[in-house]
């Protein structure tokens, strides 16, 4: 007899349950005491969910970028809403905008510009040849050049900072004022940076764990070509060097040994190298004494026991031969700017004395900017 | 009473239990796979927590292979819960007894039978919402953005804005139409409705797209309709938005652009009186504030995964005698007037965190419920499993 | 039970033992040099990369997996360490640049690279070098578009960019992380970095670890043996001094890595199921003596491989700190590990040897899915805070993959009952009537494990973020499994299905387990998406109609069951 009450019981409590569940939708009010703020700072935060950031967010534009502004421009306030920033360059508007996403693409940018200045469409493969693209640290650049119907030229600029939102950077005007406003127009462009901390955006980059769609696009040319320490210009002068007779070139382009050379003659030949260092290396006498244990020769207690060579004037350098009177090494160190370059030469007593001059003519031009 | 026990008989067969499973793992596939397409709750409630569901053949093919039509009616996860819970009380009333051997059966589908009802429980009454705070600020209200409402508020007390209310759902349901009622001072003609939306700025619109509106920031911005965020987004929020003619009587007063995306407030004057309206998520207010003192967001070195992240707040409801401080982490909610926050996210710049707030009354149940199954099921596997021993081992 | 064959299992368990103790010896001195500098130390030298603190040895491998698949590269077709390269890559970018360490496979991408052999796979920096601007243009191209629209060509060509990016990042020195923290206030840094100050240029870390590190480099490079050997010493004293609990964590993580456990323990369970089918192959010939030899041997080898896999996933424990399931490899690791003891517990119940046939099999191919998910590097990588150690989140990995393991379980001995007896005479006798029993245990099993396992998820996620269940699509296939294990018990208990009917679901079984271990995965939806997996999709559709293949062996009816025939 139980039992079935029970069931009846239940039976009937289920659509009750299921009406008292039921959302009212009806136009309704309330009072909500006057809050001192306005919502200003909420308008700055995305509406997230549950434990993750999207990665576009639905906020309205803020300033998170910085840039540089070229000399000569005047910010002008600005009434419409949608725009961050309005400049006039001597004349042309340059009006800045920001936009959450990607804003539909390049493409899609790029021809509701073209249809601002009466032109047509065009598709992905006129894309190319039309923007110049550049990566400046975490940013990305296109910039454009577009000659329209009226003979009114635009200037256009794409940026991607890597806040979660696509900058636009816009001026139309004439063809002689675009054209002398293009390079300031440029380096505006290529300025804008996140402005939290520009060193750190970086670092995502170099996650290696990130899968490759999530990583920022990269340059893997750019990152191969130079080493990029200070001292620059001895990297340029070194990738020019031509490598004398008799010297045949081992590698090049390394961090550390940015260029080594096998030199071959009658005396054993030897192996001459120009490595680079961000910093001092340790010190002069860390490296001399480094050099000395190589040759299996004693550490000296202080930079004045040293005992110069004269071989490249203006330079440390020193010449070393082992106690047992086989090998022999000279090495120079040239400081330049905040990183060090040290070149070096070793090989038998006599391979190296019969490399002296070239060794030395080396340094010279590649160190000291020296014409061969 | 026989004619009862006589219903009770068929709901209480064990092919109707097999049935009844059977169908629940082919909606749980189709409600997974519709999350390809659609967002993780449009699918809860309309497979999950409804009577009836109709599913379309194409979830189950990709677009880029064929293009299928038809839909396959199928009953929701509701009918599917209601029938095995009756299925299940009706076995074990019209065969109940009690003894050791079935202990364990009983205590596991009992507890079996309160996980339905929690589950039911928390689709019937759980709010979920979020609560938005930049640091240094409080707030005061829950946001829900699985919803929106146009908030009509009056200012003109001193002390108090009155806010009138239309739910989202309305404005969807009245696309073309309008709405007008309660206490709204005007009728609003609802031109175009999006349930999801993106925003052109002045450069991007085109000239047509800014004339749709004749006042406010519509004239600026345009919003075009996009996509609904689906499951496979992850926690893709939809920014609804808007093309609304205000009427007052006869009189247009204007035609106006309202989204989410913007906080911006509009303002209408209707018969000298001043509106301030506002397309928002649908906000909830409450008796206390929430204040962001410091928020901290720790990545491991050198990426963006988050090692963890946690807010300092202060809690101040002034009914209540409560002001105090409460460090809110991951997996360290704080629990309060029925509501418990939980960090849930943040500002992209970490400026503000973002709390998921959620009142469940029935949060409780499947705790209770699972101690009741874990229990029963080690009753009764563990005592066959004992006998068996016994035989291996005699 | 006399003879030889009586003294055959231990001589294979002793072989076994003495060639794993070798390969344990082997991994604490593997003695490898290069430029005559043992590279004993320097592949314990901690680094930083995705968030983890760990030996360059480690950070090798995982890049030159990621990028060519293998763990090792040739130099003039002998195999060299990981550890070597990447020092190779830093020395002499110009000799490293000619090894073939990217590995392509599209067709179409070797032609942009202007290769028409398509015998080759690997290939150099160099090679590619002429054709870089192209990679990186038909790259960017692929990546306007979402990486789900994208064909196979389209994703090649992105991988094969993001994989010289790479490649170019650790050439540059900015990664992985070198500079350690030796200092308080200091972080893991990158040696090269750019300069905050100045747009466009670089700057070199300047700190004791950054020179003590450099000096490593400079010997290495320019090939001075005793002053790179020095400087060894010399940075390991420094890190032993301030990172001591990183170098004991990074010396034991090399030996871990050189002892491979997994791909020992997957060798053996390879070996045990060979010595378990000549097991079923000898029961007509020897019934007696060969058959019960045979058997005891593949149960002595799974016993080892049983100890090494048990080691490798306490050493992984270790290692990370944190439960042994964190991801989708560990989880295939872990399904296959929680299946061998079940099998040999339901061995020693029913002594019908065909278990543990089964125990080796599902060793060895869980221990094969889990090596092909190694492929994206790191498999300890660090996990976002949401999934961070959580008492209620360990608990329910461990139990629910334990479900998953009970279900595949159950799965596998179905097919082995199904074919075995349709198809072969070789399960005649007890074997036809303990397997039913097996199946249906294993059953009830697995229903509890992935039960409780589910609901101890809910748990995690009421209190991590006020869900208790949210329809997920992970959560919503553990479901799946639940229901299903519900499903077979509930039929068999109303008589709907007998020991055939109970088979072929299980069966079914092993298709569900499997779209819930991988299926929601390729939707890439929700919290508990651990990646997408491109190939894989293929290789679950395969297995899942091979299932429905078996599924219908089960329908083959009794009378015509060829071990069910009376002789």
């Amino acid at each position: 007899m139980k039992a079935p009450f029970v069931f009846a019981v239940l039976t009937a409590a289920f659509p009750l349950a299921i009406l008292a569940g039921c959302d009212r939708a009806e136009i309704h009010s309330y009072r909500v005491p006057k809050s001192g703020q306005a919502p200003t700072g909420a308008d700055a935060l995305l509406a997230g969910g549950a434990g993750t950031a999207p990665a576009s967010s639905n906020q309205a534009p803020t300033r998170g970028v910085s840039w540089s502004v070229p000399s000569g421009w005047k910010e002008i306030p600005t009434t419409q809403q949608m725009r961050l920033a309005t400049f006039d360059a001597n004349g042309v508007e340059v009006a800045v905008t920001a936009f959450p996403g990607a804003v539909g693409g390049t493409l899609a940018n790029v021809n509701r510009w073209r249809g601002q200045i009466g032109l047509d469409p065009i598709d992905e493969a006129g894309l190319g040849p039309l923007l110049v693209t550049s990566r400046e640290g975490p940013t990305d650049v296109s910039l454009l050049v577009m000659e329209g119907r009226d003979a009114k030229v635009m200037l256009g600029a794409i940026i991607v900072p890597g806040d979660g939102q696509t900058w636009f950077v816009k001026a139309v005007t004439d063809a002689a004022r675009a054209n002398a406003l293009r390079g300031a127009f440029g380096a505006f462009s290529r300025s804008f940076r996140l402005s939290r901390d520009a060193g750190l955006a970086g670092t995502a980059a170099a996650n290696p764990q990130a899968p490759a769609e999530q990583r920022p696009a990269q340059q893997p040319v750019a990152a191969s070509a130079s080493p990029a320490v200070d001292g620059a210009s001895i990297t340029t002068r070194l990738a020019r060097f031509k490598a004398p007779e008799g010297w045949a070139l081992e590698s090049a382009g390394g961090n550390i040994v940015a260029a080594a050379f096998k030199a071959t003659n009658d005396g054993g030949g030897a192996r001459i190298t120009a490595t680079s260092l961000g910093n001092d290396g340790g010190g002069d006498l860390a490296n001399i004494n480094r050099w000395r244990g190589q040759l299996g020769l004693a550490p000296l207690a202080a930079i004045a026991d040293v005992e110069r060579s004269d071989l490249v004037p203006g330079f440390v350098t020193v010449d070393l031969r082992n106690p047992e009177g086989t090998d022999r090494m000279i090495s120079v160190i040239a400081p330049a700017g905040g990183s060090t370059w040290f070149f070096k030469m070793r090989g038998t007593v006599a391979g190296v004395e019969a490399e002296r001059a070239k060794f030395a003519a080396f340094v010279r031009e590649v160190a000291q900017g020296a014409t061969p | 009473m026989n004619a009862l026990l006589a219903l009770m008989k068929p709901l209480a067969s064990l092919k109707l239990t097999v049935v009844l499973l059977s169908l629940s793992i082919f909606l749980i596939l189709a409600g997974t796979v519709a999350q390809v397409d659609q967002g993780v709750w449009l699918v809860v409630d309309s497979y999950f927590r409804s009577i009836y569901v109709a599913i379309p053949f194409q979830i189950f093919v990709p677009r880029k292979v064929a293009e299928v039509p038809g839909i396959l009616p199928f009953p929701g996860g509701l009918t599917l819960g209601v029938l095995l819970f009756f299925n299940l009380l009706a076995a074990h009333l019209v065969r109940f007894k009690l003894s050791w051997k079935r202990a364990g059966m009983i205590t596991t589908h009992a507890g079996v039978l309160l996980l339905l009802v929690g589950e039911f429980v928390t689709g019937a009454f759980a709010k979920e919402g979020n609560m938005t705070i930049a640091e240094g600020e409080s707030t005061n209200y829950i946001e829900d953005t699985r919803s929106c409402e146009l908030a009509v508020i009056d200012a003109s007390d001193a002390k108090e804005d009155l806010v009138i209310v239309v739910p989202g759902r309305i404005l969807a349901d009245s696309a073309g139409s309008d709405v007008s009622g309660g206490e709204l001072p005007f009728t609003a003609r609802i031109l175009e409705w999006m349930p999801n939306s993106r925003l052109l700025g002045p450069m991007q619109a085109s000239p047509a797209q800014l004339a749709r509106a004749t006042t406010g920031f519509g004239t600026q911005v345009a919003a075009v309709p996009v996509a609904v965020a689906s499951g496979v987004d992850g926690a893709g929020i939809d920014a609804p938005a808007a093309y609304v003619e205000l009427r007052s009587g006869e009189t247009s007063l204007g035609i106006y652009l309202f989204t989410t995306q913007l906080r911006t407030v509009q303002s209408v004057d209707v018969g000298g009186k001043r509106y301030d309206i506002a397309l928002r998520y649908e906000r909830r207010y409450r008796p206390y504030s929430v204040k962001l003192i410091d928020f901290r967001h720790d990545r491991f070195v050198g990426t963006e995964v988050a090692r963890n992240f946690s807010s300092l707040v202060r809690l101040s409801d002034p009914a209540q005698n409560v002001d105090r401080e409460v460090l809110i982490s991951m997996n360290n909610p704080l629990r309060y007037a029925g509501e418990t926050f939980y960090q849930a996210s943040f500002a992209p710049d970490d400026s503000g965190t973002v709390l998921q707030v959620v009142r469940n009354p029935g949060w409780l149940l499947p705790y209770i419920s699972c101690t009741m199954v874990t229990v029963g099921l080690l009753w009764h596997f563990g005592t066959h499993m004992a006998a068996s021993f016994r035989r291996k081992l005699a | 039970m006399k003879g030889f064959p009586r003294y055959f299992p231990i001589i294979v368990a002793l072989c076994v033992l003495a060639f794993m103790g070798s390969a344990i010896g082997r991994s604490f001195n593997a003695g490898d040099r290069a430029r005559g500098i043992s590279l004993e130390e320097i592949e314990r030298i901690p680094v930083s990369a995705g968030g983890r603190t760990k030996p360059l040895d480690t950070f090798a491998r995982n890049t030159l997996v990621r990028l060519s698949g293998r763990q090792t590269y040739e130099v003039d077709g002998v195999r060299r360490p990981a550890a070597e390269w990447i020092l190779e890559a830093w020395a002499d970018p110009s000799a490293s640049a000619t090894r073939q360490v990217f590995r392509i496979d599209h067709p179409d991408v070797k032609s942009i690279i202007g290769v028409t052999d398509t015998s080759r796979t690997r290939f150099s920096w160099k090679e590619m070098e002429p054709k870089l601007d192209e990679i990186v243009r038909q790259a960017e191209l692929a990546q306007q578009i979402g990486r789900k629209q994208q064909d196979p060509f389209q994703r090649a060509v992105s991988d094969l960019y993001g994989k010289l990016a790479e490649y170019a990042e650790i050439r540059a020195l900015r990664t992985p992380y070198v500079v350690a923290p030796l200092a308080a206030g200091e972080e893991w840094a990158p040696l090269v970095a750019p300069d905050p100050t100045e747009r466009g240029k670089t700057r070199i870390s300047d700190t004791e670890s950054a020179r003590l590190f450099q000096a490593i480099l400079v010997t290495y490079s320019t090939g001075d043996t005793v002053g790179c050997e020095k400087a060894i010493a010399a940075y390991s004293a420094r890190l032993n001094a301030s990172l001591a609990p990183d170098m004991q964590k990074g010396a034991f993580e090399v030996v871990f890595s050189r002892l491979e456990p997994f791909y020992q323990a997957s060798t053996l369970y390879m070996l045990a199921f060979l010595l378990g089918c000549l097991g079923l192959l000898a029961a007509p010939i020897s019934p007696e003596r060969w058959k019960p030899s045979f058997f005891r041997a593949a149960v002595a080898v799974i016993a080892v491989a049983f100890a090494i896999q048990t080691f490798g996933l306490v050493a992984r424990v270790y290692l990370q700190g944190r439960p042994p399931v964190t991801n989708l490899y560990s989880s295939a690791v872990f399904i296959g590990w929680a299946c061998v003891p079940l099998a040999l517990l339901g061995e020693w119940f029913s002594r019908v040897g065909i278990l543990s046939i089964a125990a080796s099999f599902i060793g060895f191919a869980t221990l094969i899915v889990a090596h092909n998910l190694s492929a994206s590097g790191d498999t300890m990588e660090m996990m976002q805070a949401v999934l961070d150690t959580n008492f209620w989140l360990a608990t329910h990995v461990v139990i629910v993959t334990i479900g998953y393991s009970a279900t595949f379980l159950a799965g596998f001995i179905a097919i082995f009952y199904v074919v075995g007896g349709a198809c072969t005479r070789l399960l005649a006798g007890d074997a036809m009537k303990a397997l039913p029993k097996m199946i249906y245990g294993v059953i009830c099993f697995a229903a509890l494990a992935s039960f409780v396992g589910t609901v101890l998820g809910g748990i995690w996620a009421d209190q991590s973020w006020g869900r208790f269940w949210g329809w997920d699509p992970k959560e919503n296939g553990a479901a799946m499994i639940v229901a299903w294990n519900l499903i077979i018990l509930h039929a068999r208990w109303g008589g709907m299905i007998r020991e055939r009917g109970v088979a072929a679901l299980a069966i079914a079984g092993n298709v569900i387990t499997a779209w819930s271990w991988f299926g929601t995965n390729m939707l890439g939806v929700g919290l508990h998406s651990y990646g997408f997996m491109d190939s894989a999709v293929f290789v679950l559709t395969a297995f899942c109609v091979s299932q429905l293949l078996l599924m219908a062996v089960a329908f083959i009816p009794t009378a015509k069951w060829k071990s069910l025939q009376t002789a």
